[in-house]
């Protein structure tokens, strides 16, 4: 390193101390910078929660009027809002089932045998992860207009369930890269049958990325935009409702959904947290 | 969107690991071309024979009604917050229950529909595929979409003989539109003037022409539509031509018009989303606005004004229809007759308040605001003298229709008027 | 590797176990891309039918008419990847190395958006900047902005509503490559008396590319192809090609030009990922990451 020569005096007289005492000098601007950046995050989050409260009277909820706690009270003051809200959710379910029940054993072949067509497999799931949103649905709704098949729920759920089986696969597949399959033929050395062996063996190593895939699934789901509104036809999902309903103003009762799945989310990823963590103990 | 407390390290390890060998491709690339046959499909068309002279549509009318009864239940779709609804609850309805009680049809009313565009998208397949939408009734906008139900058979021709409040009470400024001549499939549900609605405290002036709106002094602050129908019509009255008479060459200048005012800098945005909030959030100075929007803004604080330029607004209707599929057609007509009875049609327009077409139900409004006290009696007062709901003559003398275009002027009014907003 | 005793049926496993998703990603993600090539080349209208001609010239018209929007959607797309990238970095460096014991709170806290849907996120930009909202407001009332000034209805508002949809993704993978980074490595630097800035160009950076690579392939793609944040956010010409497709599709109902649109778009970003990929030489490149 010949431009390294002329070495800043601070870490000449640092570099015979021993190794583990250099700490790296603080740096409050990038520190700064960093709670800068996560307050921008935050700042429409926080918005949404607050406007929740908001006593507006007008269906244009942008001022603030002062606290009132009447849009939880009539959460479900508006029938198709809440259908909507029933929509995502139960779409989101029956997605998650099915794509982590589809997407599963790809994850599990791809990350436990060498076979061929694998490569055309692992291209299939990342052109699906790679293909802009739009073109997915442009396509679907392509064949579904080529077929005349109406839109509606099943072809929403048909849609999330095929962007949704590569993030499961993927996250699967990762899991299995670690694990040792010769565990497995271990145990059927030992006279396990293969099912007992898959399900003392595979399945407990399988189940943390299981269990991410299907929370990545549902939350993917839950919130797609794009697809939906290209496949959804007469249904109405939740972002498809808020969506159309920015152009009379959206009232206080979907911040206050957007609030309580906010809070849903936390719950469900706090409690992932935990159970993980309790696996690893 | 991930919902992990951890970082998505697994999946994104998995993306970023090695893919796509040559032979992956061409493995691909062969499993695409297995499918080729598929390439085949075509898009049917669903052209139907419409019915023209007088003889034929009664023998359409006689066709479609002979042997129909009354079956107790009407399923009815509308767009969103388009009927009455009880001052105390929004989830009720006083009309339709009133009409379950007086006839004993069951109703189920939902609204979904959004704009005519994406609602014709989304229940032509139903139609094509010939089982159905699962309505009886349903609101349609009087624009370049109603035509094409018409001619793909869509719609059920209407036995007037079963409509007689229609007959009766329907204003005649509203019958008879050039959409529907002799209103064969359609009646009137309520209408609507497209005018300048604007803050007259940020403006801080009158305004009263469209060419107010190439006001340098709005520069950035007009709000225009991304709706190639109304953009176009405004367009032709602002340079001084009737819609329903334009030719091709008052397109363009009605085009140029435009480019004009967008190349100005003048227009903020071209939105039919966004433009009521962002009005009463002073974001837009002035803007394309329905009539109804205006009233509704300043029912909820905002100090907004409706103008009818000059040159000219656009009186737009839209409409109630029966699908041709319905399984509940004489349930459907008989509501259809039931909302014109002027006190329906009040009701109705005490909550919806855009322009009414029974004018009879001026004096019902009038005799509810003289019932009743407080916010409500304010409420019905100022609707039943409003210009919004129940048009001066003045007023009717500047509204003028849609233009309606077939499918080869639509092509060119599309590529004349969407470039606009779509820059 | 030796294979032991085959146990029976045990090559056909793995195929048996990719089949079903594979049948359904067959079905509705590689014959909804043909489908929608074969019907890009239809000709027709809606009321008489598509037909197929395989009619090439839809590409030509749609490109020419179009081609103002296409090229405006992969700028943003850029300006955004590059928005994130520039934002990002720092922050994922940051939470890698400096923040010691609560790396998870604060990579937890990038993650909140996402547990709040995407399109109220957007429109609660739409309160935040409004003309004379919470945040311009006080601003232009002190005279520190011009009366006249917006954010909203311009390009920068489409840009940033972008940028601030898709930063986590290109956070998160930076700061996995970045947290990969071996410590030896960086002593091994500074024991060579490479200063701070030469240790951050010529050993963190290098090895945190795979992490930025990935990051600007999570971005890219989705924020070229958005039309939610152009909707909503946007001005007068700012239209991007998710509109237009939306358009042709929905409401002008010219299924052949929206099909052609949309291979176009999904062609022009698979084109650059995978050049992209090619240019970085990130077969070699990802293999280190995936380690």
């Amino acid at each position: 390193m010949t431009n390294g020569t002329v070495a800043p005096a601070g870490d000449t007289v640092a570099a015979p101390g021993p190794r583990t005492a250099r700490r790296p000098r603080r740096r409050p601007a990038l520190t700064l910078y960093t709670w800068l950046v996560l307050a921008w995050l935050l700042l429409p989050i926080a918005v949404m929660v607050l406007f929740g409260f908001n006593d507006t009277h007008s269906k244009v909820n942008f001022t603030w009027q002062g606290f009132t706690l009447t849009w939880y009270r009539h959460l479900f003051a508006i029938p198709n809002l809440t259908a909507a809200l029933v929509n995502s959710l139960t779409v989101a379910l029956v997605v998650t089932v099915v794509a982590t029940l589809l997407g599963t054993p790809i994850g599990l072949a791809l990350g436990r045998h060498r076979f061929r067509g694998r490569g055309s497999v692992d291209l299939l799931l990342f052109s699906a992860i790679a293909a802009p949103e739009i073109a997915l649905g442009a396509a679907l709704l392509s064949l579904f207009i080529v077929l005349g098949v109406p839109r509606g729920y099943w072809t929403v759920v048909i849609a999330h369930v095929a962007f949704c089986i590569p993030y499961v696969a993927i996250t699967v597949r990762a899991r299995m890269a670690g694990h040792d399959p010769t565990l497995e033929e271990a145990a059927r050395d030992l006279g396990a049958g293969p099912w007992t062996a898959f399900r003392l063996v595979t399945l407990p190593a399988l189940l943390p990325g299981v269990a991410s895939g299907a929370l990545l699934c549902f939350a993917l789901s839950i919130d797609d935009y794009v697809i939906t509104s290209f496949n959804a036809g007469r249904t109405v999902t939740f972002p498809l409702w808020v969506y159309s309903a920015s152009r009379t103003g959206v009232p206080p009762q979907v911040n206050v959904m957007g609030t309580l799945i906010f809070v849903g989310g936390l719950v469900i990823a706090g409690a992932n947290v935990l159970f993980s963590r309790r696996r690893a103990a | 969107m991930p919902l992990q407390p951890t970082p998505p390290a697994p999946w994104l390890r998995g993306l970023t690991e090695r893919r796509c060998s040559r032979r992956g491709l061409l493995r691909a690339a062969l499993g695409a071309a297995a499918l080729a046959p598929l390439a085949a499909c075509s898009v049917p068309g669903a052209r139907k024979p419409v019915p023209g002279t007088a003889a034929e549509i009664a023998a359409a009318v006689g066709d479609f009604w002979t042997g129909r009864k009354k079956k107790g239940r009407l399923s009815f779709a509308n767009y969103t917050q388009y009927i009455d609804t009880d001052p105390g609850d929004q989830s009720r309805h006083p009309t339709l229950e009133a009409f379950t009680r007086e006839t004993g049809i069951k109703v189920s009313y939902d609204e979904v529909i959004d704009d005519s565009a994406s609602w014709f998208g989304k229940i032509q397949p139903e139609f094509a595929s010939g089982q159905g939408i699962g309505y009886d009734l349903m609101v349609l906008g009087g624009d370049s979409y109603l035509p094409k139900y018409i001619e793909l058979g869509y719609l059920a021709p209407l036995d007037h003989a079963r409509l007689p409040h229609f007959a009766r009470y329907g204003g005649a400024a509203f019958k008879n539109s050039s959409f529907d001549r002799g209103n064969v499939y359609t009646v009137p549900w309520q209408s609507g003037m497209t005018g300048i609605g604007y803050d007259p405290a940020k403006v801080g002036r009158k305004i009263t022409s469209w060419q107010d709106l190439l006001d340098p002094k709005l520069h950035g602050k007009v709000g225009m539509w991304n709706d190639a129908v109304q953009l176009g019509n405004v367009a032709l009255l602002a340079v001084g031509v009737d819609p329903e008479t334009s030719t091709h060459a008052d397109w363009r200048k009605a085009a140029a018009w435009l480019r004009r005012q967008r190349d100005a800098g003048l227009v903020r945005s071209y939105s039919t989303t966004t433009y009521q909030s962002s009005l009463q959030r002073g974001d837009l100075y002035a803007s394309l606005v329905y009539s109804g929007d205006v009233f509704q803004a300043n029912r909820s604080g905002s100090r907004l004004e409706f103008v009818i330029p000059e040159e000219g607004g656009l009186l737009w209707t839209d409409n109630l229809c029966i699908p041709s599929t319905a399984a509940h057609p004489v349930d459907a007509l008989t509501y259809m007759d039931y909302a014109y009875r002027p006190e329906v049609a009040a009701r109705i327009s005490e909550t919806v308040q855009f322009v009414c077409p029974v004018p009879d139900a001026q004096p019902v409004i009038a005799r509810d605001a003289a019932a009743a006290t407080g916010e409500r009696r304010s409420l019905l007062g100022s609707l039943s003298s409003s210009p919004l709901v129940f048009p001066t003559k003045a007023d009717e003398a500047k509204l003028r229709h849609l233009r309606v275009l077939d499918e080869t002027e639509e092509k060119q009014w599309n590529a004349l008027f969407e470039p606009i907003y779509q820059s | 590797m030796t294979r032991r005793r085959r146990r029976p049926g045990a090559a056909l496993a793995p195929y048996l176990l990719v089949l079903p998703g594979w049948l359904w990603l067959a079905a509705f993600f590689v014959t909804p891309v043909i489908v929608m090539v074969s019907l890009s080349l239809q000709t027709g209208d809606f009321i008489d039918g598509f037909r197929q001609t395989f009619h090439f010239g839809t590409y030509a018209h749609v490109v020419e008419t179009y081609h103002v929007q296409l090229v405006r959607s992969l700028l943003y797309g850029a300006a955004a990847t590059a928005g994130c990238a520039l934002v990002g970095y720092p922050v994922a460096y940051w939470i890698a190395f400096r923040a010691g014991r609560h790396k998870s709170v604060f990579l937890f806290l990038l993650l909140l958006p996402f547990f709040v849907s995407f399109v109220i996120r957007t429109q609660s930009w739409n309160v935040v900047l409004a003309d004379n909202g919470i945040l311009l407001g006080p601003l232009k009332h002190l005279g520190l902005l011009p009366e006249g000034f917006h954010v909203l209805a311009t390009p920068y508002a489409v840009i940033g509503g972008l940028t601030y949809n898709f930063l986590p993704f290109m956070v998160l993978p930076v700061y996995v490559a970045l947290e990969r980074v071996d410590a030896r490595v960086l002593e091994a630097s500074t024991d060579l008396y490479a200063s701070r800035a030469q240790t951050f160009w010529r050993v963190v950076l290098p090895l945190s590319l795979p992490g930025v690579f990935a990051g600007v392939l999570l971005t890219f793609v989705p924020a070229s192809a958005d039309y939610v944040n152009a909707g909503i956010l946007g001005g007068p010409s700012t239209t991007m090609i998710g509109n237009i497709i939306q358009t042709e599709y929905f409401t002008n109902l010219d299924y052949p030009a929206a099909a052609a649109l949309s291979f176009v778009l999904m062609g022009a970003l698979l084109l650059a990922v995978f050049a992209y990929a090619r240019a970085l030489g990130t077969d070699d490149v990802l293999e280190v990451a995936a380690r």
